[in-house]
């Protein structure tokens, strides 16, 4: 985790495994489509089937499933 | 095996009712110290898992948002082995198993010893047995250093011993003594005297100067070859004396045999059993012994499971009983014995060292036996060496100054 900027560090692992640090907000999940806001205002749209969703820390996500595309919306 | 899969979860299931949107939920839940995983959303309803102690917390967060939540699976190590919790037995075997691996890692399942060629090894067993060294002892109460010091203090044969173990195998390594070579003196200055009372019948001189010829009668430590040597310069020397004298003297032995003897024969056979676990006998048959006399011995045998040897043994003790009962002898069987006994004497005695001439057969019997002396005329070696206990000086070139 950045703490000094908060800037959203993304991490995928084949098309499987996606993180994203620095995670505000969920705005729109379902198993086909994820969006989330990171603290920079940066918004993240995540396509893909079968999503299921972790924390493994308060500040990140881990999405797992078929990931199809990542979009990133807005500016750091 | 991934470690998650033995953590205890419990899976949930949330929606509402209303139609109300999880997202908040969700956020909420993400904010709390809740961990969460497998979060999936499947016809508007979201499923997941958290730990098995945070589900209550999940709960309470869900009507917070006026949703449902309901238990919908639990999985863990722990729920796993809930099932097991009543079948005793498993539970018993396990801890008995680990119980007698922890017990048998510590135990001496094995004993190799190796580098003995004349020591036999279960002379060595038996030092390390008196060691503290034995099938089935607990290897941690031994101090190997020690050990090694008493068994090779215990037997004058051993030079030094090495015993290491690696896991319950122990294995010993033996060093013998070896003695060197007995040292033949032969510039020791001795005489030859006579053995026997003889008549000299042959003499192969080597060394020295003969006293006696050959043909004259010796008395029992006569001097036959001198270690003395005069010269004749009229000065005189220490040799080592060495020849053959061969001569002729008698000697004689008396047999006697008993008529009445007493003879002990096996009227029977008792055995004992028992078991040997860590170095501990256990009788489960003792024997029904009558009061006679007995002789007894023991076998061993090593227990094994499925091909493994134990550290366990069964010890089977056999018991000879033995009575004793008086045998008359016919003076003619009486002869007999002591006729076999004169040919074996003969034999082990007689026949390598000298040649038999003649011999006399003198024979007296009376009611408690019968009595043989034979009178042997040998032919032999009669020689012996007999050091000359003399100042040693180192020999000097004598003769050169007597010519000078």
């Amino acid at each position: 985790m950045d703490l000094r900027s908060r800037s959203s560090q993304i991490v995928i692992c084949g098309n499987s495994y996606l993180e994203v640090e620095n995670c505000r907000r969920i705005m729109e999940y379902n198993d086909i489509y994820l969006k989330v806001k990171t603290f920079s205002g940066m918004v993240i749209e995540i396509w893909g089937s079968g999503l299921m969703l972790s924390d493994y820390n308060t500040e990140g996500i881990a999405v797992r499933g078929k990931i199809s595309s990542v979009e990133l919306h807005g500016s750091e | 095996m991934r470690l998650y899969r033995l953590r205890s979860r419990t899976g949930f299931l949330i929606y509402s009712e209303q139609g109300r949107d999880t997202k908040k939920f969700i956020n909420a839940l993400r904010n709390s110290p809740i961990k969460f995983f497998g979060l999936s959303v499947r016809n508007e309803r979201l499923y997941g898992y958290v730990g098995t102690r945070d589900y209550p917390a999940v709960k309470y967060l869900a009507e917070q948002h006026r949703l449902t939540c309901e238990k919908i699976d639990e999985k863990g190590a722990a729920k796993r082995l809930s099932g097991y919790k009543r079948r005793v037995g498993l539970i018993i075997g396990a801890i008995l198993s680990a119980a007698m691996v922890m017990s048998l890692s510590d135990r001496v399942m094995m004993i190799e010893v190796g580098g003995n060629e004349n020591i036999p090894t279960d002379r060595i067993l038996s030092h390390l047995e008196d060691a503290g060294i034995f099938i089935g002892s607990r290897i941690s109460s031994v101090d190997m250093r020690l050990a090694e010091r008493q068994v090779a203090a215990m037997d004058k044969d051993i030079d030094w011993v090495g015993i290491k173990h690696i896991g319950s195998r122990v294995t010993v390594e033996i060093n013998e003594i070896k003695a060197p070579p007995e040292m033949e003196r032969k510039n020791t200055p001795c005489n030859i005297v006579a053995a026997h009372d003889a008549q000299i019948t042959g003499v192969k001189l080597y060394s020295g100067m003969l006293i006696p010829m050959v043909g004259d009668g010796v008395k029992k430590g006569d001097i036959i070859v001198s270690g003395v040597v005069d010269t004749k310069y009229g000065r005189s020397f220490f040799v080592h004396s060495m020849g053959e004298i061969t001569g002729i003297y008698n000697e004689k032995m008396t047999f006697s045999q008993s008529l009445v003897t007493e003879e002990k024969y096996c009227t029977g056979e008792e055995s004992s059993k028992a078991l040997k676990i860590f170095g501990t006998k256990l009788a489960y048959s003792p024997p029904k012994l009558p009061h006679e006399d007995y002789e007894y011995y023991e076998t061993e045998e090593r227990l094994n499971f499925l091909g493994l040897p134990l550290p366990a043994f069964r010890i089977t003790g056999h018991y000879r009983i033995m009575e004793s009962r008086s045998i008359s002898l016919t003076p003619e069987e009486a002869d007999q014995i002591i006729n076999e006994r004169i040919e074996k004497y003969e034999k082990n005695f007689l026949s390598g060292n000298a040649s038999i001439i003649d011999r006399e057969f003198t024979k007296t019997s009376d009611e408690k036996g019968l009595t043989v002396t034979v009178n042997y005329t040998l032919e032999g070696d009669i020689g012996e060496e007999k050091a000359i206990l003399a100042k040693y000086e180192p020999p000097q070139p004598y003769e050169e100054k007597e010519k000078k």
